[in-house]
């Protein structure tokens, strides 16, 4: 329809947008969904020597219903699909979805009847990450891309970037 | 309750909990529990249906398949080289351990002799992998008991051998260099020295951990007495590895069916009798010892030589020779576009992995591919004798039992 | 006892039982009846001269060619002098084996495993049902007849879509 997003925003409304999107993107909490050999990296992530804590993101909830960010970080089969989807309909808006190497973008080595190619075919991505497995590095900078695109979202206007 | 038809009903009538005996109360006064595949302390995506019976475990039913990632269907699709890529991801604590099961199977079916300084290498590597595997269990296992000034600390030294890994490989935690008859690249100069530094180093951060854990008194009353598995139950549940150590049989492929060279070497191999959660934890720390004392002798005993075996049938030809001789150019198109052709056979070896007897069944048909890879993986009956381990104990004991049969659910589904 | 003595002493005590007997690479593979399966298991778990205490591995391998079979391998294991052998039994599509969770708990798994992949059911098995694919899955994927089910890698300019399978194909 060719709507324009930054049109919609009330000029009055801006620098309160900028703010929630500040404060939103500075205290990300990931929920755990660690399945194979990319939570391992995702463990080192949150270890001493590449720190996520730095970004606000350190703390790993157990639950679902109060997280931000899903990482999904190892290779999703047949039996394990409606378990994620049932995880991501449990999280509240906003929220949003990294896919955490090869496996999980795109079904990586693995090209079977038991394994699901792609974790897009199940959620909404909004970040992916590739490796087998990805250096932490790689996950900073890909918590970072995600940080940015936050900032550019309109939490006040019913359409937001992410569905 | 006959209409309770759930297959925990199932589990209680087929005798599977044997506490429900004592207990004598009605179907409907338990609570069922479900220790989802998303749950922090399971150790990976195991699912546990328990019933509970206020706070103690009445029935326990381990559900698996999580992480079934068909590698073994896959296996037969792929050459012999390209294997190692899949191969590698089914422990992916011990990456090294799968590769040098499947590589000792496909060497011993061939019968090639590896050279005496790829065989000290695979050694030095396995050895750190097993280092690695023991300290981030150490991690995550204090970690779920809430102490997570331990996980910090392991995984900390856990880097430094993942730099190790980096700097011989170019990958943290799958160096994959793991060849039919040797290995794919020779040491980069700093190992050796690095190693040495890394080694200097261990054993001050061991006895850190020693002093945060062994007589700490609330890891003590966490792990004593939890999930005792004696040596009748492990003969049953064909279990292997720190658990029938700890049972008391001093098991371990190592010494039992020595491979790598490993029956010149001085080590021991610890063993204790109670068999519970803490006896299991005293053997992964004394192991951890044992194997900086075997790179120790390893690294000592580094000769030049060749990495890899020098049949052109089964192995790569050095580079520098693929711009003077013909036949190796063809030789090398054959290898990389066809691979190689094992005899028809079947063969069987195993390999002590952290988690315990990591065997590979390999059936060859003649061809360029594998007929039949079968792992049998450690973790399996681990997981398996769990429901019979937790009946009887408290709920915060599942935790504790979970983490000290150390699974990888990798490699339970495979 | 070393294993060739037991293969002997199997022949001497079961001789009905062996169909044949392939000595490779150090490692005896016994082929029995279906039959005689359980007692020959039994024999050579309790007897205390041949003493293979442990079942190690329990799994299974698919033949298409000539017809279509599975055979299931038992692989034991003496904890005392560490021999082991190997003890291989042939099931037709849709056959039944006695099970032995009565010899050995931990073969419960294992069987349901064999159950799930290859499609063979156990006789006296307390619950089989799937254990690794979901539970409504149909089919039994370690078959040769089932397909990997791969989804071809799609390339850019016009090149055909090709499945990681057939990058290098099979050569006898």
């Amino acid at each position: 329809m060719g709507i324009n997003h930054q049109e919609k925003t009330p000029f009055l409304f801006a620098p309160l947008e900028q703010l929630i999107n500040w404060a939103r993107k500075n205290s990300l909490w990931p929920a755990q969904f660690g399945l194979a050999c990319c939570a391992i990296e995702m463990m080192a992530t949150a270890a001493s020597r590449y720190d996520m804590a730095r970004f606000g993101m350190e703390v790993f909830r157990a639950s679902p219903r109060q997280s931000d960010v899903l990482i999904v970080a190892g290779r999703v089969s047949q039996k394990m699909a409606p378990v994620l989807k049932t995880v991501y309909d449990q999280m509240l808006e906003p929220k949003w979805v990294i896919a955490m190497g090869d496996c999980a973008s795109t079904g990586g080595v693995y090209n079977n009847y038991a394994i699901i190619q792609g974790v897009d075919k199940i959620v909404p991505v909004d970040v992916y990450v590739a490796g087998c497995p990805p250096r932490p590095e790689a996950l900073l900078d890909c918590l970072i891309m995600l940080q940015k695109k936050i900032e550019k979202e309109h939490p006040l206007t019913r359409n937001r970037l992410h569905v | 309750m006959s209409s309770d038809k759930m297959t925990s009903d199932t589990m209680i009538d087929n005798g599977y909990a044997d506490g429900i005996k004592e207990v004598g109360k009605e179907a409907g006064e338990y609570l069922e529990l479900n220790l989802g595949p998303q749950h922090p302390s399971t150790h990976g995506v195991l699912r546990l249906k328990l019933r509970l019976d206020g706070e103690v475990v009445v029935g326990c039913e381990p559900i698996i398949g999580y992480l079934h990632t068909g590698i073994e269907k896959e296996c037969e699709t792929r050459t012999y080289l390209q294997v190692f890529t899949l191969i590698d991801r089914i422990d992916y604590l011990s990456g090294p351990a799968e590769e040098h099961a499947y590589a000792q199977a496909i060497e011993s079916l061939m019968e090639i002799q590896v050279p005496e300084r790829a065989n000290t290498i695979r050694l030095i590597l396995l050895e750190l992998s097993r280092i690695a595997s023991h300290l981030l269990w150490v991690g995550t296992s204090a970690l779920e008991l809430n102490m997570s000034s331990v996980f910090m600390y392991c995984f900390a030294q856990r880097e430094k051998i993942l730099d190790l890994f980096e700097g011989y490989a170019g990958a943290r935690m799958f160096p994959s260099c793991w060849r039919i008859g040797g290995l794919s690249r020779d040491l980069n100069p700093e190992f050796i020295d690095e190693t040495r530094q890394f080694l200097k180093k261990f054993p001050r951060c061991w006895k850190d951990l020693d002093l945060l854990l062994t007589e700490n008194y609330v890891w003590c009353e966490r792990l004593q007495g939890v999930a005792v598995i004696n040596s009748e139950l492990c003969k049953q549940y064909m279990c292997t590895g720190p658990i029938i150590r700890a049972a008391g049989i001093p098991y371990d492929i190592r010494k039992a069916y020595p491979y790598l060279g490993y029956e010149t070497y001085q080590f021991d191999i610890p063993t204790k009798t109670e068999g519970d959660a803490y006896a299991r934890y005293l053997i992964r720390m004394e192991e951890m010892r044992q194997s900086a004392s075997l790179i120790e002798q390893a690294l000592s005993r580094l000769t030049p030589g060749p990495i890899i075996v020098d049949n052109r049938k089964v192995a790569l030809p050095p580079r520098k020779e693929l711009a003077r001789s013909m036949e190796a150019v063809i030789h090398h198109f054959k290898l990389v576009s066809e691979g190689i052709h094992p005899p028809v056979g079947e063969v069987y070896q195993a390999v002590e992995s952290p988690r315990g007897e990591l065997g590979y069944y390999i059936e060859s048909d003649g061809s360029n591919r594998p007929y039949r890879v079968r792992v049998r993986s450690p973790s399996f009956p681990h997981v398996e004798v769990l429901r019979k381990v937790v009946i009887g104990s408290l709920l915060s004991d599942v935790v504790v039992a979970i983490a000290s049969v150390d699974p990888i659910l990798g490699d339970v589904d495979r | 006892m070393k294993t060739a003595d037991t293969a002997k002493k199997l022949k001497e005590t079961h001789p009905a039982a062996i169909v044949s007997e392939i000595s490779f690479l150090g490692e005896t593979t016994i082929e029995v009846n279906k039959e005689h399966l359980k007692k020959v298991l039994l024999f050579l778990k309790q007897a205390p001269e041949p003493g293979f205490e442990v079942l190690m591995d329990f799994t299974g391998v698919d033949y298409i060619h000539p017809e279509k079979k599975t055979k299931v391998i038992y692989w034991l294991h003496n904890p005392t002098n560490y021999e082991r052998i190997r003890i291989v039994v042939y099931v037709p599509r849709e056959g039944i084996l006695p099970t032995v969770t009565d010899l050995w708990e931990g073969a419960d798994w294992y069987e349901r495993e064999l159950f799930d992949l290859f499609g063979v059911r156990f006789d006296g098995h307390p619950d089989l049902k799937r254990i690794l694919m979901p539970d409504d899955w149909k089919g039994h994927p370690l078959r040769r007849d089932y397909a990997l089910t791969e989804e071809p890698v799609e390339f850019k300019h016009g090149v055909k879509p090709k499945v990681p399978s057939e990058l290098i194909p099979n050569v006898k």
